[in-house]
């Protein structure tokens, strides 16, 4: 059975007393890739940043729950997890390029930092290894790369060398939060393919962090979708996308405008919930066209619906919706 | 157990902008500087004639770009960073003067238009960012009252009014009125901005990425909006997307900019399900 | 429920009543609110007169007289308070005008398209400010006339009041131009040329108010700035002139018996310390903007 590198269990998530992310529960096995997709409030940064283990930087703490990578239990912050796991086995890379790379400080040198620090045993030379790795993130000059400042680059090829600093301590588990937002379309795809060929060429697990469907669909095999800090519903990305189980799903599904399609777009009445307005039932109620009354009663526990796809609904059974979704009406 | 309930083709409850639901909208009448006069309604809204557009010395970012913009219709310009449709923008909305070629808006070409002639406004746009697009300090209803104001020199109280039955048609209303941008959600804020091109009367909105800051469930609402108010008022759209779906859903006809060039033009669908030109080709295989 | 949810953005926590700044602020407030008071409620209730010789001279503080007696006999407490109200109202009159000139000039000016608007004024404003502020001051004294007196002002106080007055508005012209800069290229000003909005209607409604916040934030710590030239003048010869009390002059007389009286620097000191450190706090709760990080 493949070793299970990440497990979450029971996990919450609250910053100044405040729960922002309830009941996560979550399982990435070895060379698996998962997709985490939200929207606003969804608490998908949040869950992304606990697993990465930046979540002190927001000023949150795991509150519930467990969170174990590789056998570690790193629900609490430790010094020992920090130096061992991250950069190591655990990787991430963040959000924004442009403010993540010292302006000043030339691409081969950031490499060659990174490489000096996590590589233990001697005798790799880090030149060799950084003009390597940005090779093998798709840049078609990596030597010329290496001498330049990350303003020199394009928005697709800072992000390339994220990837590549994030890989450069052959992390078994990569993070990727948001490594689409802000760039080109066509450079969307070019980076989905090079993390995609990365996890496949390394055996390395992938977590995709995105608000964007298209992207999490295109990119990994199994997904998480989230909604007001929980997670409302869970299986194989083919699965999930062909046969959403959750209203919110569908609803997420059937509000993509495609190419062609004839009919009205159908919104999701309302705005994504924020704090303030979660009861203590089902937290997708409020906008819900199939809401019932003990819907708002308490929160919906997550059923299996087949297939390894579970969906936090409790009206689950009672809704068989058999047409594809996405297809437009 | 019910075997079936009603698939998402139903209008679901509460929704936002529904079809024969509008209160009649009072628009500017004729005397209050509308700029359409009824003697001359043009076909066309905005016509761009072999336009270029250099930054001082330097090498030109739009290049004899051509189009036209029907009444009441819906074009959209495709491209990516870099492709020249954000000064495109700028040259049809009358913000920068192209370096050759000229464009018209209802006939008069832009550089005969003064910053307080009535035609200035018969162009307007929704911005991208849609909380940098309202004054902080300005309340929805304030924003949009203001333009009843100036434009319509209505006193205080009735611009109020006026402003409170556009926002209600855009779909806003209630409390949410009498907030800040801060206070409301990027939607919301979107809204606002919608209903403050509206407020002017204009033959056209230029919408530059009007939904791609929102989220995918509020997405499917504003594109909604912007479709009905299209339909409804009769107000022209200029859709500027790098959202192939986007510019599907909104527009008739739509234009593929590379490099500052027309690559491609023609009717929507049968660019993006046939295309011809090999960059609109990848474009639309980079669809996600 | 209506299909317009009124929502905060984001995963925002909700912001806590009493973080660090508020502190800080409430803080410093109370700090200046203190010294303020103090000037304005002091001389109401204790009526001795300032200048009257009330004691003997160099009497170390006591119940009688807190702060003590000065070199000629006078009680030094009543004398603290007094000239604070002098110095306060000329620092609160310094500020003020140029605040007002130097914002509505800055804004105007940056918010021309006019290169020549913008190169004349920048040039004016950088002579101004580059001549060392203190012999400018001394010079526009000296020429208003170190003992004009303009009731109810104090004998000299007119001339400082128009020297700050020449001067000092090139500062807030400076700020409210650089401001202004980046407010007009801001969407919603775009948004207000598109709708044909007046030059004067932009300025006034959408840039102006959010120009004030930056220039009125370095006013509060420019009041305190004017409170010490105002203090370094006797040194210099000019200022307020004798025999009305002013915080500078006190310390300037204390200081030749500073080891045998200690208590008539030292105490005028102590209380411009406080208001000098009520106005640092609330300074800088103000400028220091620490968005919370927010959670896409």
């Amino acid at each position: 059975m493949t070793e299970t590198l990440l497990h979450a269990s029971n996990m919450a998530i609250e910053i100044d007393g405040r729960e922002l992310v309830s009941n996560i529960d979550l399982e990435v096995k070895k060379g698996a890739s998962l997709g985490i997709v939200g929207e606003t409030g969804s608490g998908k940064s949040l869950t992304c940043r606990a697993i990465a283990g930046v979540l002190a930087s927001t000023g949150g703490r795991i509150s519930r729950g467990t969170l174990t990578i590789s056998g570690e239990d790193i629900t609490v912050p430790s010094a020992h997890a920090t130096s061992k796991l991250y950069g190591r086995m655990v990787s991430l890379v963040p959000q924004n390029s442009l403010s993540a790379l010292n302006p000043l400080m030339r691409i081969g040198t950031h490499l060659t930092e990174t490489i000096k620090e996590l590589e233990t045993e001697g005798g790799i030379d880090p030149q060799h290894r950084a003009v390597e790795l940005l090779g093998r993130v798709g840049l078609r000059d990596p030597e010329t790369v290496m001498r330049q400042y990350p303003h020199q680059l394009s928005g697709g090829m800072r992000q390339r060398v994220m990837i590549a600093l994030a890989i450069a301590g052959r992390p078994e588990l990569l993070i990727a939060d948001e490594p689409t937002t802000a760039l080109d379309v066509s450079v969307q795809k070019e980076i989905l393919d090079v993390l995609r060929r990365l996890s496949d060429e390394e055996n390395m697990a992938l977590i995709l962090v995105s608000h964007d469907l298209g992207v999490v669909t295109a990119a990994t095999r199994s997904v998480a979708v989230m909604y007001a800090g929980m997670i409302v519903e869970q299986g194989p990305t083919e699965t999930v996308l062909q046969n959403p189980r959750h209203p919110y799903t569908q609803a997420l599904l059937q509000a993509r405008p495609t190419i062609g399609q004839t009919g009205r777009l159908i919104g999701i009445p309302g705005a994504p919930a924020s704090p303030e307005d979660w009861g203590t039932g089902c937290r997708f109620a409020p906008r819900c066209p199939h809401a019932q009354p003990e819907c708002e009663a308490a929160i919906p526990t997550p059923e299996p619906v087949g297939n390894q796809q579970i969906a936090a609904c409790r009206r689950v059974h009672d809704l068989m919706v058999t047409h594809p979704a996405g297809a437009g009406a | 157990m019910n075997p079936f309930e009603p698939k998402f083709n139903d209008v679901p409850k509460d929704s936002v902008v529904v079809a024969g639901e509008y209160p009649p909208m009072k628009a500017l009448t004729p005397e209050e500087g509308n700029h359409i006069s009824d003697a001359t309604v043009p076909d066309n809204a905005i016509v761009a004639t072999d336009v270029t557009f250099a930054y001082g010395s330097g090498p030109a970012v739009v290049k004899n770009v051509s189009l036209t913009v029907p009444a009441g219709g819906a074009i959209g310009i495709v491209g990516e960073s870099g492709s020249g449709k954000t000064t495109l923008a700028g040259l049809l909305i009358g913000t920068l003067t192209p370096t050759t070629g000229t464009v018209t808006v209802q006939g008069r070409p832009w550089n005969s238009v003064r910053p307080r002639d009535p035609m200035r406004r018969a162009v307007q746009m929704v911005f991208q960012n849609p909380y940098t697009a309202l004054n902080p300090r300005f309340t929805a209803l304030q924003t949009v009252a203001e333009v009843y104001q100036v434009c319509g020199s209505h006193n205080r109280a009735e611009a109020a009014d006026r402003a409170r039955d556009l926002l209600k048609l855009v779909g806003l209303s209630g409390s949410a009125v009498g907030k800040r941008p801060s206070g409301l959600s990027g939607g919301q804020c979107q809204r606002v901005g919608i209903a403050r091109a509206l407020a002017a009367n204009p033959a056209v909105i230029v919408a530059d990425e009007p939904t791609s800051a929102l989220d995918v469930s509020v997405q499917a609402q504003i594109l909604n909006l912007l479709d009905d108010l299209r339909k409804e008022q009769g107000v022209a759209l200029v859709v500027i997307s790098h959202d192939l779906n986007v510019v599907s859903y909104l527009t008739k006809t739509a234009i593929v900019m590379e490099r500052g060039e027309v690559v491609e033009q023609g009717d929507t669908d049968e660019l993006l399900q046939a295309p011809t030109h090999p960059y609109t080709q990848a474009l639309i295989a980079s669809i996600l | 429920m209506t299909a317009e949810v009124t929502t905060k953005l984001d995963d925002e926590a909700v912001r806590r009543p009493l973080t660090p700044r508020r502190v800080e602020l409430l803080v410093g407030l109370t700090l200046i609110a203190a010294v303020v008071l103090a000037c304005l409620v002091v001389p109401l209730i204790n009526k001795t007169d300032p200048n009257a010789l009330v004691a003997a001279p160099l009497q170390p503080p006591s119940g009688a007289h807190p702060f003590g007696t000065d070199q000629v006999g006078r009680d030094v407490f009543i004398r603290v308070f007094t000239a604070g109200r002098v110095d306060l109202t000329l620092a609160a009159l310094g500020v003020i005008v140029p605040l007002f000139l130097g914002t509505v000039i800055g804004t105007i000016v940056g918010a021309s398209r006019r290169r020549a608007v913008d190169v004349v004024t920048m040039r004016l404003t950088d002579g101004i400010i580059a001549f060392p502020f203190v012999v400018l001051v001394l010079v526009v004294v000296l020429i208003v006339g170190a003992d004009t007196q303009i009731p109810p002002l104090p004998a000299g106080g007119a001339s400082i009041l128009v020297a700050v007055w020449v001067v000092n508005w090139t500062i807030y012209a400076r700020i409210a131009r650089a401001r202004t800069h980046v407010l007009r290229e801001e969407d919603f000003v775009a948004a207000g040329r598109l709708l044909g909005f007046s030059r004067r209607r932009i300025v006034m409604r959408h840039l102006l108010p959010s120009v004030w916040p930056a220039t009125a934030t370095y006013a509060v710590s420019d009041a305190l700035l004017l409170v010490a030239l105002i203090a370094g003048l006797p040194f210099l010869g000019a200022g307020i002139q004798p025999p009305t009390p002013e915080w500078g002059s006190i310390m300037y007389e204390g200081r030749a018996v500073l080891t045998q009286a200690w208590w008539i620097s030292l105490t005028t000191a102590g209380v411009v310390l406080v208001l000098g450190t009520g106005v640092m706090l609330t300074v800088d709760s103000l400028i220091a903007n620490p968005r919370r990080v927010r959670i896409p």
